[in-house]
């Protein structure tokens, strides 16, 4: 089942806690933020979490499914080592 | 340019702390080898007799999806070792330092790098699941099969097992949101005991082994964040008796002031004032050589917030000193460098591109609290 990366919406602190303690959705804490609506945290949810979230009230705004996106990321990874032929570096 | 890989930034400390360095570096081998077998290596650099300024140690690679962390280390270690080894100074961006602040540092600071202290996970990471956070402990006998993808899957998150109030569920309020689990197969599974894994071991061992370290830094991603202790509950500076070790506070930590009618608890975690007004000192310099680099804001604040923390590295470097006064005092950080990109990968790992300024402005953050703390007597 993909993995996205997801926007919550609640209403107050208290939606916002229930997230984690009754919810178990796995947040990314320092993304949390205050607007004159509420309150929005990033996350990682499936589709279940999502639908599940729904029907308790929350707003969930999903995103790129974070396994596909983040292969992209692979070819930023150095191959061999680039150090081997400096000195001290193992040559 | 790209991404350093696990091999490459073990490389390249053993090359600062090589020949040509050899009368101020010293290239240290942690004691515990990884789940996998790896052998972790720290540098320390230092010139001359006893530092008189005490010791600053920074910690990268902790959280293995953050790949910018261990290369920010790189960059500051070859820069710093570089320009003291030739006399010069040290440009990132437009912050400079000269080749008298350099030789100030490295003449009066212990200034220790573990740069890659999670190379199991970082390695996973760079080959197969580029959002995978946790070390690579093995599945037990008898743990829960987990789904994959995600980041999910077994494992332990290092810097949720750390000795400080590592048993969350009895230290805390059953109401606090803490980001800490007991599940396995979680992003933030605790472990299954505190200090469990080599990885944690060989961030305290560090500690112990230099004990004239009295700063510490833990840099991760993302949110453009200087973070002081504590991350458990709000700072309070009136109640030394009102702490994380009193046992009449058990069940009654991690609900905020900021709470909907307040935290009915009543709980705040002790910080002495000098402490406190030292911790923000330190930031507001590192946030100020971070904005004159690359013109970021970053924002400088204690580490709790709705959603507090058990078990990780600042606190637990910072914790120390209240159980045993014999151990030293080290007033502790957690960077959280760069911002929210497009997609949730990108903010944890940019494309390298977008990686080089994040490593120059928080290398010029570093530098300015190195020489912050070597200004600072009476710790």
């Amino acid at each position: 089942m993909p993995n996205y990366h997801v926007t919550i919406y609640g209403p107050d602190e208290k939606a916002m806690a229930d997230l984690v303690r009754k919810h178990r959705v796995t947040v990314v804490r320092q993304t949390l933020d205050a607007h004159d609506e509420g309150y929005t945290v990033t996350a990682i949810a499936d589709q279940a979490t999502i639908n599940r979230l729904e029907t308790a009230g929350y707003r969930v705004e999903r995103h790129e499914d974070v396994d596909e996106a983040a292969k992209e990321s692979l070819s930023e990874v150095g191959q061999g080592n680039r150090f081997y032929d400096q000195p001290g570096g193992g040559r | 340019m790209t991404y350093l890989n696990v091999d490459e930034v073990e490389t390249a400390i053993a090359i600062a702390a090589g020949p040509a360095n050899a009368a101020f570096t010293e290239l240290v081998t942690l004691p515990h080898p990884t789940w996998e077998g790896r052998t972790c290596r720290a540098i320390r650099i230092h010139h001359g007799g006893a530092s008189r300024g005490g010791g600053v140690y920074f910690l990268g690679g902790v959280h293995a999806r953050e790949w910018g962390s261990p290369d920010i280390c790189v960059n500051f270690v070859r820069l710093l070792t570089d320009a003291f080894r030739n006399g010069t100074g040290i440009t990132q961006g437009g912050k400079s330092f000269s080749a008298a602040q350099v030789r100030t540092i490295v003449e009066t600071l212990d200034v220790i790098v573990f740069p890659q202290a999670n190379p199991d996970g970082r390695h996973y990471s760079m080959t197969v699941d580029p959002m995978w956070r946790k070390n690579r402990r093995p599945v037990a006998a008898g743990d829960p099969a987990c789904p994959s993808g995600g980041g999910k899957g077994p494992g332990v998150d290092v810097n949720r097992n750390y000795d400080f109030l590592w048993d969350f569920p009895a230290k805390f309020s059953p109401t606090a949101p803490v980001q800490t689990s007991t599940d396995p197969c979680e992003e933030t599974y605790r472990g299954p005991d505190v200090e469990s894994e080599p990885e944690t071991r060989n961030v305290g061992w560090l500690l112990n082994h230099f004990p004239r370290v009295r700063y510490f830094i833990d840099i991760h991603s993302f949110s453009e964040d200087i973070l002081y202790n504590w991350g458990d509950d709000d700072d309070q500076t009136n109640d030394p008796t009102m702490n994380f070790h009193n046992p009449a506070f058990d069940g009654k930590r991690g609900i905020l002031d900021s709470n909907p009618g307040g935290d009915p608890l009543k709980y705040r975690e002790y910080v002495p004032t000098a402490d406190l007004n030292t911790l923000i000192s330190l930031g507001n310099t590192m946030r100020d050589a971070i904005r004159a680099a690359h013109g970021r804001v970053y924002t400088v604040k204690s580490s709790a917030n709705l959603y507090p923390t058990s078990g990780t590295s600042d606190d637990y470097a910072y914790s120390r000193n209240f159980l045993d006064a014999t151990k030293g005092k080290v007033l502790s950080f957690t960077i959280e460098w760069g911002r929210k990109r497009s997609t949730l990968p990108k903010s944890f790992h940019p494309d390298y591109v977008d990686m080089v300024p994040i490593i120059e402005e928080v290398t010029a953050g570093l530098l300015a609290f190195c020489l912050a703390c070597s200004a600072i007597t009476g710790h």
